[in-house]
């Protein structure tokens, strides 16, 4: 397995490691974790198409949380008429769930106010799984390449 | 110049918005609040605070049941495009909520 399905994997163990009464520790791991399988899942394809394999660890370094949230705020209102409107769907899961995780990772490891509930922490556990099942099917999609490679280059205005 | 979000220039008038859904019976949904704030990297959202009935929230359910009311937000208003703010939806259940006693849910 990947290290972003094994990521998810955790996710979901961490979640679950005391049913009855969950540590607020373990939750909040639960959602930085599931936030950075699908960090990994982006990364690691975008990386795959580098030709250069010796450079793809030094690639990776290169992408950064903010610009690629930017990015997939951009897939809500992009207009994609040209394209097939079930992959766009699947897309836009993916772009919708990435910005969506980061803020819940960001409130996980650092918000002293948030409080976790199970319930909130399995809600993002799965939506972080439908993005990759979306993700599997779009992802050799042109409109899911070029998604990728906005995650690492800002697009120009001129 | 950046300019401010609808959604924030114009809260009130969102919040009319919102006004009108009070009364509509979303399966599940016990309760619901909502919050103006800007996400973490500065950016304007609006967070969505929803109480489930325990039967709703459980895993097997959760889905079909956050998806409706979404789909009741959404098809009243059109938050990225209309009013500029990107939503988060968060979810718990009665039970979860009684023993959290969480001020954003109340």
């Amino acid at each position: 397995m990947s290290l972003a399905h094994d990521l998810l994997e955790q996710a979901n163990h961490l979640a679950n490691r005391e049913p009855k009464r969950p540590r607020q520790a373990s939750l909040r791991r639960a959602v930085s974790t599931a936030y950075y399988a699908l960090f990994h899942v982006l990364i690691s394809d975008a990386i795959s198409h580098w030709n250069k394999p010796q450079q793809r660890a030094q690639m990776a370094r290169g992408f950064e949380h903010t610009a690629m949230k930017d990015a997939s705020k951009k897939i809500a209102g992009k207009d994609f008429r040209n394209s097939d409107p079930g992959m766009v769907g699947h897309l836009r899961t993916v772009a919708a769930a990435f910005v969506n995780m980061q803020q819940y990772r960001h409130a996980a490891d650092y918000s002293y106010a948030t409080k976790w509930a199970k319930t909130e922490v399995q809600d993002h556990i799965a939506t972080v799984t439908e993005a990759f099942a979306s993700w599997q099917i779009v992802r050799n999609e042109k409109i899911a390449l070029d998604y990728l490679m906005s995650l690492l280059v800002k697009e120009r205005k001129d | 110049m950046p300019q401010l979000a609808r959604g924030i220039a114009q809260a009130a008038e969102l919040v009319k918005k919102f006004n009108e859904l009070a009364h509509v019976r979303i399966p599940g949904v016990v309760k619901w609040r909502y919050t103006f704030e800007n996400d973490w990297s500065g950016d304007p959202a609006i967070f969505f605070w929803v109480t489930l009935n325990d039967e709703a929230s459980k895993p097997a359910n959760l889905r079909k049941t956050k998806n409706g009311f979404i789909a009741t937000i959404n098809n009243h208003v059109d938050l990225p495009g209309d009013w500029g703010l990107f939503p988060y939806y968060n979810f718990r259940s009665q039970s979860e909520q009684a023993k959290l006693k969480d001020e954003v849910y109340e």
